[in-house]
């Protein structure tokens, strides 16, 4: 059960409604997931978070980052699964398969196995990220190397930045409790499991 | 030494660039050493700002309740360059050594007041284990600081954890973390 319900527009002062709106034209869709938790504390800092979501966004309508989709979705899984985040996962695993992701690569990080077959850059992303949540979270110079070689300096830049975003936001998320919006559960694929914590 | 070319001066980004170093300097002051580094891609340096100058100058949290988060963040991230500025901005506050001494060895700290303890208990519960915080330490928080302020602990604790990849990943040095802004 979510902690914090949904802020509309017409229950904010007049002076704090444009937030509002800049949050709903950046994510086009109905406002769900962390944004009901800023919504209900600064709606100025969720237009804020809002704006630098977009930049990571993956639903064919921003493409700002220049990584691929496939690589961004695949780290919002990654995250999802590190920090326990239900609501990002079940945002994110449709997603992810939509770009790439195979079934055994969802399947295998969601029981925190290590995915079998993975493409080379897939197995970077994962040892890179890995590294940054888990351990002392430093990355050792190889693996930084073969970041920094594969995707160039702009390019590890948003690689650990979408990182940092998807985690960023999953403390709110879990600290509220925060339960998929009433579009994910309908578009929701009834055999897909959600993330076990 | 800085895993990558760090970005100092507005001439060291190309033209059309430029504006997101010059709009940082603007509202700051200073480009602080993770966004040298961030600037490698300008347009996610100035929005990590624009969300980093709310949750560093406009929160709601006094300056200890906020000191401590960011300490407890810090620490369980390993992130040498935020626990050193945060522990002076901390001292500032009035946060006393044994507090941040308990903090940095990851101890159970004593003479808490009940504000401490409530957002020690808060913080630690979200950056381990499940993420999860049981009910009567949520309520706790609410109780304390009130809706807005307990969500913007926890997205406090989110931006500093997003800024200790940064950090982290890129190994920024930790004595740039002297000045202001440090994040």
């Amino acid at each position: 059960m979510a902690r914090l319900s949904m802020i509309e527009r017409e229950q904010l002062p007049e002076d704090q409604r444009r937030f509002h709106d800049a949050v709903r034209t950046m994510r086009r869709r109905p406002i769900s997931g962390p944004f009901i938790t800023l919504l209900n504390s600064s709606p100025d800092l969720a237009a804020r978070v809002a704006q630098l979501g977009h930049y990571f966004h993956a639903r064919g309508q921003a493409d700002e980052s220049i990584l691929s989709v496939k690589v961004r979705t695949f780290i919002a899984l990654i995250s999802s699964r590190a920090l326990d985040g239900t609501y990002e996962w079940g945002a994110w695993v449709r997603w992810a398969l939509q770009a790439g992701v195979s079934r055994v690569t969802v399947d295998a990080i969601r029981e925190r196995r290590a995915p079998p077959d993975l493409a080379p850059e897939d197995a970077l992303v994962l040892d890179f990220c890995t590294q940054l949540l888990t351990g002392n979270h430093r990355a050792s110079d190889a693996t930084y190397r073969a970041a920094l070689e594969h995707f160039g300096a702009q390019g590890v830049v948003e690689l650990v930045m979408t990182l940092g975003y998807f985690a960023m936001i999953a403390f709110p998320l879990n600290a509220f409790e925060i339960g998929p919006s009433a579009e994910q559960t309908r578009e929701r694929d009834p055999a897909e499991p959600g993330l076990p914590i | 030494m800085p895993r990558i070319p760090l970005v100092t001066r507005h001439g060291d980004l190309p033209a059309p660039n430029q504006h997101f170093f010059d709009r940082i300097i603007r509202t700051r002051g200073r480009v602080a050493a993770p966004f040298q580094v961030l600037l490698n891609s300008p347009d996610v340096a100035d929005r990590v700002a624009s969300v980093g100058e709310f949750l560093l100058y406009d929160t709601v949290l006094s300056p200890p309740a906020k000191t401590l988060v960011w300490l407890i963040a810090a620490r369980e991230y390993d992130c040498d360059y935020e626990w050193t500025a945060s522990v002076r901005h901390a001292r500032q506050a009035g946060l006393p050594d044994a507090l941040i001494d308990a903090i940095r060895e990851r101890k159970p700290p004593a003479g808490l007041t009940r504000e401490q303890e409530v957002l020690v208990e808060f913080c630690r519960q979200l950056l381990r284990g499940n993420h999860r915080v049981d009910d009567a330490t949520y309520r706790a928080a609410v109780e304390q600081f009130g809706v807005a302020a307990t969500v913007q602990i926890a997205a406090m604790i989110g931006y500093f954890v997003m800024l200790a990849f940064v950090v982290n990943a890129f190994e920024v040095d930790p004595t740039e973390a002297e000045s202001d802004p440090f994040l």
